[in-house]
């Protein structure tokens, strides 16, 4: 693998594997850091490594350097929170409900388990599909369509009442 | 339709408002669940990530670290044979000042390297670690490990199956996505696969932590724990040769359901399954031998009503047994 392929690579991935690595750790930094890591890990195997089992292989290292940093911290979330429905002018009341209730969300997100909480934000955040998403996290879509449904179970559990 | 599939229209937004208001009418009869679903999936829907380095300094970034890494560690260099002959001192002092330099910035860069194991299908590998602890990695799985400071802290993440050995020093933890295994000084098997999560103690005290329950449970010789019903099952024993069976191309199941037995099938022989019957939550109690895929495809699918035909290379389809 020459330098040429290795940067497509890396533009192919780059924004998924940072992504995965922000909703596991909750720290942009952190997830800009350990991607770096990632892709030299990369670059050192390059010769061993084959096309079609590099998207698992990228996923599964950057999953492992993730766990070793993350020891109990506590996950902050701080997302762009955008129009929920943009074009369509809201009054100043209802704009913002929407945005404590947005508020309230992040925080949930940071709480729920870490296995629900990726598979939906992959889903919300970056609009992959069930198939990619048991692709990168190399599960079946079973898995992801149960994970999927708990986590929305746990976010109507306790927003239904709200405060 | 069930909910999990509804679920999976909506948010892949496969279907229009339109559809998906009418086809949640009588999935959820409830009006106000239905919007209390809506309104999160919505709300989440417009997040985005934090403002962040973009990619293109990323990459800059990343390519000098290489270029620097391939300078001090060049792919293919010939030992050099430095004769020294009648050099003037300066000249030795700048070369061993740039000497000095190139080792800093070697170790600066290796300090806290992260040391990654691999094993592809039909692989198995043994890892020795730096106090001389070893890992036996079964097929299709991973570990990795910092080596700096290891005699302090003992950390590796594991994904998949291995078999460790551990010399006895300060507290060694083996972490995966579900739990976490502390020990001491002693010998055990970690199974972490999905959901899947089993440890088996050979020798000495393991105590093992299960992350969705924050629970854990201690093991001694011949215990095992797992995870049944979404907790840690209480320990208990197991049979030496059926569980580290994998070490000498022997796999055992009890109960286990036949997809993760296909799985096992597909690491084991580098083959592709493809699965054209309904396994539903079929188990299977039995073993195979690494020795030779028919036999091994045979003694999963007969007692199964399943046959196997395998087709060019490496792939094999699996249907019900039938005339």
């Amino acid at each position: 693998m020459n330098l040429n392929d290795f940067k497509s690579l890396f533009d192919q991935y780059y924004e998924g594997i940072k992504s995965f690595l922000y909703y596991k750790t909750g720290d942009i930094a952190v997830a800009e850091d350990i991607v770096q890591e990632v892709f030299i890990k990369l670059w050192d195997k390059r010769e061993q490594i084959e096309m079609k089992t590099v998207k698992s292989f990228l996923f599964t290292i950057a999953n492992n350097l993730a766990i070793n940093h993350l020891k109990h911290q506590n996950i902050v979330f701080n997302f762009s929170k955008n129009e929920s429905r943009p074009g369509k002018v809201e009054s100043p009341h209802f704009q913002l409900e929407l945005k404590e209730f947005q508020e309230s969300l992040e925080r949930l997100l940071a709480e729920m388990p870490e296995n629900y909480r990726i598979v939906f934000l992959m889903n919300r955040i970056e609009k992959l599909t069930y198939s990619e998403i048991a692709e990168r996290l190399d599960l079946s879509v079973k898995a992801i369509e149960k994970r999927m449904s708990k986590a929305l179970a746990y976010l109507r559990e306790r927003l239904k009442h709200p405060i | 339709m069930s909910e999990d599939t509804f679920f999976r229209k909506w948010l892949e937004g496969k279907a229009d408002d339109e559809e998906i208001l009418q086809e949640g009418k009588s999935i959820f009869p409830n009006p106000e669940e239905f919007d209390q679903y809506k309104r999160i999936i919505d709300a989440a829907g417009s997040f985005e990530l934090p403002a962040e380095n973009n990619k293109e300094e990323a990459w800059n970034k990343l390519e000098s670290r290489l270029e620097s890494k391939e300078d001090t560690n060049p792919v293919n260099a010939t030992p050099k044979v430095v004769s020294i002959k009648r050099y003037s001192v300066q000249k030795v002092a700048a070369v061993a000042a740039l000497f000095i330099v190139t080792l800093s910035l070697v170790y600066l860069l290796n300090k806290n390297e992260e040391i990654v194991h691999i094993t592809g299908n039909s692989e198995q590998k043994t890892i020795i670690l730096p106090d001389n602890s070893s890992v036996i990695l079964n097929a299709g799985s991973s570990i990795s490990f910092s080596p700096s400071n290891w005699n302090e802290n003992r950390i590796v993440s594991l994904k998949g199956e291995a078999f460790f050995d551990v010399k006895k020093g300060t507290k060694f933890e083996v972490i995966s996505e579900v739990g976490k295994v502390d020990v001491l000084g002693t010998s055990f098997n970690v199974k972490a696969r999905d959901n899947q999560y089993e440890v088996a103690c050979f020798t000495g005290r393991v105590e093992v932590f299960y992350k969705e329950s924050q629970a854990s449970k201690v093991l001694t010789k011949g215990l095992a724990t797992k995870i049944d019903n979404r907790r840690l099952s209480e320990p208990f024993g197991f049979v030496e040769s059926k569980v580290s069976g994998w070490q000498s191309g022997l796999f055992y199941f009890e109960a286990t359901p036949l997809m993760k037995v296909f799985e096992e099938i597909e690491r084991q022989f580098d083959v592709a399954l493809v699965v054209e019957a309904s396994l539903e939550n079929r188990l299977y109690s039995g073993h195979f031998t690494t020795e030779e895929l028919n036999k091994a495809l045979e003694i999963i699918c007969l007692p199964m009503n399943l046959q196997f035909k395998i087709e060019e290379g490496n792939k094999i389809i699996i249907k019900e047994f039938n005339e």
